[in-house]
């Protein structure tokens, strides 16, 4: 089954409670199975358009890069790097170009679903989750010195949020994020639900309570979403909140077409045929 | 910026703003901040800075370093905290309110901070512990209204349940699944998901929230409850 008949996408963004411009953007793409969420860089000039370009970049290189695919592999987890450092560049010479767009910037987080797995790229505290079965993972480590310091155990959760740090990132991208950027391949399997998100959410909602949430809301998707920024606003809402959902009802091979079968064994294409995959 | 206090009896007696470098307490005379009391051990206890906070840790001290009364090998320090050392109070003060969240994002570029955040992120799989929001989050859910149910069939019968969380679940996925959220303006049914809507005193939930009142029955699949308000 393709990916986009595979997965049910949602999202929505709010400007929250305090702020009148929302400095996030967020872009679901089922034909690539593409989810990627930016918070543009407050403190900077023209967040939100260092955000829009980001996202637009990404959406636009990762469709370049999936329709190379072929039966050797895609390599996406070098080709998605590559989508990120070309996309820090391109805030970074957009900013150039405009001295009241100097120094702009976004963090970012964003997965592709491709081929029964999932690529997950982030940079700064823009974040990816995995719920599976009733248990919320985090699948990337913000680029923070609040998360620096319960890595390195120096701080427990509760400390931490009494940390006079919570919205210091260390990278992003336009200002000179590319060498934070992280990208890690893992399983994607039916009945998973993948939670991008800006720090808007995860600043005002406690991890379980987000988990609660979607495995209540799994059959909801919509409902998950206007939820999760619900709660948000009620808690404070002080930032804008973006969330991108995706749950996966199907898997989702890679199509193997006509022309790059005909290179490949009898028994490989009899296994093939038999919907055995090698 | 933030720095720390020494006072004995109410007196001032030292204080010391907090840089990058750790800060060395103890009676030794080579201690940053000379604290003169046979409580305090020659090393008592130092403070490390990472970026804009502060964390105290015994230096495993003859009688242990206390911090608001509670005996602490490392703490985070937050405005307002006092550390007490024999006679004298150290106390912290921070302008930077933490956790108040006003303050947006922003990109931190101090030398060595990379290294050490990229470094860390690549160490291992593993997925992360989830964590908590913000100190400010905390605060702002003391404007959520508070509800209690009461179980009269399916999975709460026989009990009474105060909702802590943010939403209560009631029902179950499949059949018929509602949520009880707790919001500033009061407590409300939503219906999720199954083919049988959750009910209100007998009345089917549609598409927009019901707002709960006092004794109010709440039905969803095998569950019946008595909603109490407060």
């Amino acid at each position: 089954m393709s990916i986009r008949d595979a997965c049910e996408m949602v999202s929505d963004t709010d400007a929250g409670c305090l702020r009148a411009l929302n400095e996030d953007a967020v872009r679901t793409v089922p034909d690539c199975g593409l989810l990627v969420v930016a918070d543009g860089m407050g403190g900077h000039n023209a967040g939100d358009v260092a955000a829009r370009i980001a996202v637009e970049s990404v959406e636009a290189q990762v469709r370049t890069v999936l329709a190379q695919w072929s039966p050797q592999g895609l390599a996406l987890g070098e080709r998605l790097r590559e989508v990120l450092v070309e996309t820090d560049g391109r805030i970074r010479r957009e900013g150039e170009a405009d001295r009241h767009r100097a120094r702009m910037g976004a963090t970012l987080a964003c997965v592709v679903l491709h081929d029964n797995r999932a690529w997950i790229g982030h940079v700064g505290d823009t974040r990816v989750y995995r719920l599976r079965g009733d248990r919320l993972e985090l699948l990337t480590r913000d680029h923070s010195p609040a998360q620096q310091a319960l890595a390195s155990g120096m701080v427990d959760a509760a400390a931490l949020a009494g940390s006079h740090n919570r919205h210091l990132v260390t990278h992003a991208l336009g200002a000179g994020g590319a060498e934070a950027i992280e990208v890690r391949e893992t399983s994607a399997e039916p009945g998973d639900i993948f939670l991008v998100c800006s720090d808007g959410l995860n600043d005002l909602v406690d991890g379980i309570d987000i988990e609660l949430v979607l495995d209540t809301m799994r059959d909801n998707l919509p409902l998950a979403a206007e939820q999760l920024v619900m709660i948000a606003r009620d808690c404070g809402g002080h930032d804008n909140i973006s969330v991108a959902l995706v749950r996966i009802d199907a898997t989702f091979p890679a199509r193997r077409g006509a022309s790059a079968r005909h290179g490949d064994s009898l028994m490989t294409r009899l296994l093939h045929w038999f919907g055995v995959r090698g | 910026m933030a720095k720390i206090v020494l006072s004995l009896d109410g007196t001032i007696m030292d204080q010391h703003f907090l840089g990058e470098n750790p800060l060395t307490i103890g009676r030794d005379s080579g201690c940053d901040l000379v604290v003169p009391a046979p409580e305090v051990s020659l090393r008592q206890a130092h403070i490390s800075t990472v970026v804009n906070d502060h964390f105290i840790e015994d230096l495993g001290s003859t009688n242990g370093t206390v911090v608001n009364g509670k005996p602490v090998s490392r703490h985070l320090l937050q405005n307002g905290d006092v550390v007490f050392l024999g006679p004298y109070r150290l106390r912290y003060l921070n302008t930077a309110s933490a956790g108040r969240g006003l303050d947006r994002t922003q990109l931190l570029r101090p030398q060595g901070m990379d290294a050490m955040s990229v470094g860390a992120a690549r160490r291992g799989e593993a997925s992360l512990p989830l964590d908590m929001a913000s100190a400010a989050a905390h605060a702002a859910r003391a404007r959520l209204a508070h509800g209690r149910v009461r179980g009269i069939e399916g999975q709460y019968a026989g009990s009474e349940i105060s909702i802590e969380r943010v939403l209560l679940p009631v029902g179950s996925r499949g059949s018929c699944m509602g949520v009880i959220n707790r919001r500033p303006t009061g407590c409300y049914l939503v219906h999720v998901s199954g083919k049988v809507r959750v009910r209100v005193n007998g009345r089917p939930v549609g598409a927009e929230p019901v707002l709960l009142g006092e004794g109010d029955v709440v039905e969803a699949g095998a569950d019946k409850l008595v909603f109490h308000s407060g």
